[in-house]
């Protein structure tokens, strides 16, 4: 849907045309849903934040001013809901100071190039049961933005918008988290963890 | 350019977020750098399998009709 679309459909929406609301859940539902799921790894958790992302946007439809797009806006209501949550949960989290660890360390190692291991290795539920332990291990302000930049395809611009902080914030959270989950994949992939070397 | 330079930039480059010059001297380095073409090309598959892991999912139906009723029961006049 174009813009003015969905410009038209808020502001039916704001004079309380139910249906016009529901034309707009229609259209972005899919997106809310899979961030919400991507954030919290789990159905009951992404259901929730669908949930109170529309009702939230439409109790507050008469304060949405277009400074950004509608859905710009409800990825803001769904991200923020997504935080609280992430921010209550137990379990493990990587330490900011181990992210920034990981940064530091691989300046000076050596590692073997393990990027032409083939598509089909997805299958191994191993890789994505390590890649769902550490994504979600990271704290909550790294995995919101490496989830919105890598998983969602924002851009580094759109994320700042929507998580109101600074660009440079977006980008040293975004390196970090790469780093880390690389580093995490290669100890995965053989010896090319922190303190892997390449054989001689 | 050093490896630590590089490193510095590695994500920046991958969003194509930084100047031409630079570009140009990081690309120049890789070409001589097998640590750092090593280093590109993983943190490249990192984010390429966290997206393969990471398929859309279809939102429930039932869900969808959830929202739509709870909306209707709490804001019709």
């Amino acid at each position: 849907m174009g813009t003015n679309g969905e410009l038209a459909l808020v502001e039916k929406a704001k004079n309380g045309d139910i249906r016009a609301f529901e034309d707009l859940m229609k259209t972005t539902s899919g997106r809310i849903y899979n961030l919400g799921y991507r954030l919290l790894r789990n159905k009951e958790d992404a259901a929730d934040i669908m949930q109170e992302t529309y009702m939230t946007a439409y109790e507050n439809l008469p304060r949405f001013k277009g400074n950004s797009s509608f859905s710009t806006w409800l990825y803001r209501i769904a991200t923020n809901f997504a935080l609280m949550k992430m921010r209550k949960e137990k379990g493990r989290k990587v330490p900011v100071a181990r992210l920034k660890e990981s940064e530091d360390s691989v300046r000076e190692i050596e590692f073997p190039d393990w990027s032409d291991t083939p598509v089909n290795h997805l299958k191994n539920q191993e890789l994505k049961a390590i890649l769902d332990k550490e994504i979600n291990a990271l704290p909550p302000r790294y995995r919101s933005v490496f989830v919105l930049h890598d998983i969602e395809g924002f851009s580094i611009a759109k994320v700042a918008e929507i998580l109101s902080i600074s660009e440079a914030a977006v980008k040293t959270r975004s390196h970090r988290s790469r780093l880390y989950l690389r580093e995490k994949l290669s100890e995965h992939f053989g010896s090319g963890g922190k303190r892997g070397l390449i054989p001689a | 350019m050093d490896c630590e330079e590089l490193v510095s930039l590695i994500s920046g480059y991958m969003d194509d977020d930084i100047d031409e010059l630079m570009k140009n001297m990081l690309e120049e380095h890789l070409r001589t750098c097998e640590k750092c073409t090593a280093l590109l090309h993983t943190m490249e598959k990192t984010v390429c399998f966290s997206r393969e892991t990471n398929r859309r999912r279809k939102v429930p139906e039932k869900l969808v009709r959830k929202v739509y009723y709870e909306i209707r029961i709490r804001y019709k006049k």
